[in-house]
């Protein structure tokens, strides 16, 4: 209910939804004439670094035969994302098994946390997710060079395609391919401003409606609550398309067309 | 939108991304995912153990249950077979007295027949020289004619081959 109340206080003060999204800087740094300084988004992926690295080890820290509570969220998520990574990037997909668990849960907890009140959501961000699928796109196509030298190029002629085709389908899946980072980064950016919209313009709805009239301003609320727990499994599924999006990439990269 | 607006921050937002991500990566690359491994392959590893020590703790309690049983029915059959032999041995022995018995019950029957005869032997003998001795007293007596006993001895002897 704070989110909701601390959210519609903004939106009644006549500011714009797109107000939580503003960036504000808590302290300043430069380097120069580059600006580094940290800011209510540099805080919030401290806090989830912490609180990631707080909640494995802690719940490793006895890593006893009989798991409790937060040994067992640690290991469920390992378990998880090695699953992920052996039925998307297949074969040779292991070496990368650290970096797709920590990019996993980096937008796992940048998400979930985002929904908690008086927070703010880093990954709402383009720029942020534009790094995170640059850095896969990057790192992926490197390893398919580095893996099959020329033969990577076949990965833009699909099998048993007709010659005449060449000229019409090579370009389509060269674009296809280089247009990744960007359905990959707008995705889950698109997703999560969405999503933080509406329920900041729900629930501003709730609030001013009730204003007038308390039982009708009730619609709004429940809306608001049914959004949040459809965010909740949003946030859920972004981090976890994300992270299969970049196993299948790895995937593609570390096979080719050949399976 | 501020996402688009805010461009000032964008080297911000990617410095401070680079950091948090990176000390992310390398803490779990190597403390947090290798301790996670390290549980979960001490697990398969135990839990597997402990199937095959189950397994073999079966087939040994399977050895000693056919092992006991082998041996119940060798006690079994021994046990019968001492159990007819016993009865065997009572049977004969128990034969082998009555029979002992039944030997000694007859010899006494002709210990018994002979004294009887004997007796009845004697008895006879006995009547007849009473008799003898009467007859000669009774001849005395009434006729006044001593006889002497030969006579008397044949006279009876005479009587009792009548009688019979």
């Amino acid at each position: 209910m704070g989110l909701f109340i601390s959210k519609a206080h903004a939106a009644e003060a006549g500011e714009s939804p797109l107000h939580q999204f503003e960036i504000h800087s808590l302290i300043d740094i430069s380097a120069g004439s580059t600006n580094l300084s940290f800011t209510n988004s540099s805080l919030w992926m401290v806090i989830v670094t912490l609180a990631i690295i707080l909640l494995l080890a802690v719940g490793m820290r006895r890593g006893s035969m009989v798991p409790g509570r937060l040994q067992s969220i640690a290991e469920l998520s390992y378990e998880f994302v090695a699953n992920m990574v052996r039925d998307n990037a297949g074969d040779g997909g292991k070496p990368y098994f650290p970096f797709i668990f920590t990019l996993f849960m980096f937008i796992l907890f940048a998400n979930m946390q985002g929904l908690i009140p008086k927070t703010f959501t880093f990954t709402s961000h383009i720029i942020v997710t534009f790094a995170m699928a640059a850095v896969v796109f990057i790192g992926v196509t490197v390893i398919g060079i580095v893996k099959h030298r020329f033969r990577f190029l076949t990965l833009f002629v699909p099998a048993g395609l007709p010659i005449f085709l060449v000229p019409l389908l090579v370009p389509i899946e060269l674009i296809s391919y280089i247009i990744r980072p960007i359905t990959l980064s707008v995705r889950l950016f698109a997703n999560m401003m969405a999503g933080h919209t509406l329920l900041v313009v729900l629930s501003g709805f709730a609030v001013s409606l009730s204003g007038f009239f308390v039982l009708p301003a009730l619609a709004p609320l429940a809306v608001t609550a049914a959004m949040y727990g459809l965010e909740t499994i949003v946030a859920f599924l972004q981090a976890y398309v994300f992270a299969v999006l970049t196993c299948l990439y790895l995937h593609d990269a570390l096979h080719l067309h050949d399976h | 939108m501020p996402q688009f607006e805010q461009a000032d921050t964008f080297v911000s937002q990617l410095f401070w991304l680079a950091i948090t991500f990176g000390v992310l990566y390398l803490v779990l690359r190597y403390a947090i995912l290798p301790r996670i491994a390290d549980v979960l392959e001490s697990r398969q590893d135990r839990i597997a153990n402990d199937l095959e020590e189950a397994e073999k703790l079966k087939r040994e309690s399977e050895e000693a249950l056919k092992a006991y049983e082998e041996a119940l029915a060798t006690a079994r059959a021994r046990a019968q077979e001492m159990a007819a032999a016993a009865k065997a041995e009572a049977t004969k022995d128990s034969e082998r007295r009555s029979a002992e018995l039944e030997a000694k019950l007859a010899e006494d029957l002709k210990t018994a027949d002979a004294r009887i005869q004997d007796v009845r032997a004697e008895a006879v003998s006995g009547i007849r020289s009473v008799a003898q001795e009467t007859a000669q007293a009774i001849t005395s007596k009434l006729i006044g004619i001593e006889i002497d006993s030969g006579t008397a001895e044949k006279a009876v002897s005479g009587a009792f081959g009548e009688n019979r």
